[in-house]
C-alpha cells in the first residue's frame, strides 16, 4: 500500500510546490491529532470486516493471504486515522526512498500488538489492559507519529 | 508475570517509546547532526501501526 502510495505520490509531489503539499499535510495532521486527542469525532474510511479465521487455512496460501490482510490493515477495523495520516504523508511530503521506511514501522506496529497480547496472558486480559490505557496512548501515539512527520517535512528527511 | 515484565508488555511502554525516539529524531534531525529522516519514518509507521491494531 506504502510503495502504490509512495508511486502515486510521485505525481502531486512533482507536480506541487512543497509549501503547498506541506500546508495540505499540515492541516491533515491537526484535524487527526485532533480527532486522536479526543477534541473531535469522526468516521475515517475502513474495511469493516475480520479477516474470516478459515482464510489461513485454505491450501497453501491461506497463512499468507492471512497475515497479508491482517498485517496491513487492509480488511479489519481501523480504530485510528494515523494510518491515513501516514499514507497521507507518504504521497504528500515522505520522498520515495523514505516511504519504505514508513510502511516497515506500520508493520512493526501492527506485529508489535499481538506479541505484547500474547505475552501479557493466555486469557485475552490485555485487551482490558489496552482499554483502560487508551484513552492516554492513543494521544501519545498522535503526538509520536505527527511530530515525527512533521519534523521530517521540516527537514527534508534529512 | 513479573512487575518489570508486566510494565514492559504495558501498551504504554512503546507509545512512550516512541515519543522518546521521535525526540532523540528531532534533536538530530534539526541542528543537522545525523540522518534521522529514515528514523523518523519508522518512528511515524510504527505509531500508526499500533495505533491502528487496537486490542488486536
Amino acid at each position: 500500500m506504502a510503495c502504490v502510495a509512495a508511486v502515486l505520490g510521485a505525481l502531486p509531489q512533482a507536480l506541487a510546490p512543497p509549501p503547498v503539499r506541506a500546508a495540505l499535510f499540515g492541516v491533515a495532521a491537526l484535524v487527526v491529532l485532533g480527532r486522536e486527542i479526543g477534541l473531535w469525532r469522526f468516521r475515517v474510511p475502513e474495511n469493516a470486516r475480520l479477516v474470516p479465521e478459515e482464510v489461513q487455512h485454505r491450501a497453501e496460501w491461506g497463512a499468507l493471504q492471512f497475515g497479508f490482510e491482517m498485517g496491513t490493515g487492509m480488511r479489519t477495523y481501523s480504530p485510528s486515522a494515523l494510518p491515513h495520516l501516514a499514507l497521507a504523508a507518504v504521497v504528500l511530503v515522505v520522498p520515495l526512498p523514505v516511504a519504505p521506511a514508513v510502511a516497515a514501522g506500520f508493520a512493526a506496529g501492527r506485529l508489535a500488538m499481538p506479541v505484547m497480547s500474547n505475552g501479557w496472558s493466555d486469557d485475552g486480559s490485555w485487551t482490558e489492559v489496552w482499554s483502560a490505557a487508551e484513552r492516554v496512548v492513543r494521544p501519545v501515539l498522535a503526538s509520536a507519529c505527527v511530530g515525527a512527520l512533521i519534523v521530517g517535512a521540516l527537514t527534508s528527511w534529512y | 508475570m513479573r512487575g518489570a515484565a508486566r510494565r514492559a508488555l504495558h501498551p504504554l511502554t512503546p507509545a512512550l517509546a516512541l515519543l522518546g525516539v521521535v525526540g532523540a529524531g528531532a534533536a538530530l534531525a534539526v541542528p543537522g547532526t545525523a540522518p534521522s529522516g529514515p528514523l523518523l519514518a519508522v518512528a511515524a509507521g510504527c505509531a500508526a501501526g499500533f495505533a491502528n491494531s487496537g486490542s488486536t
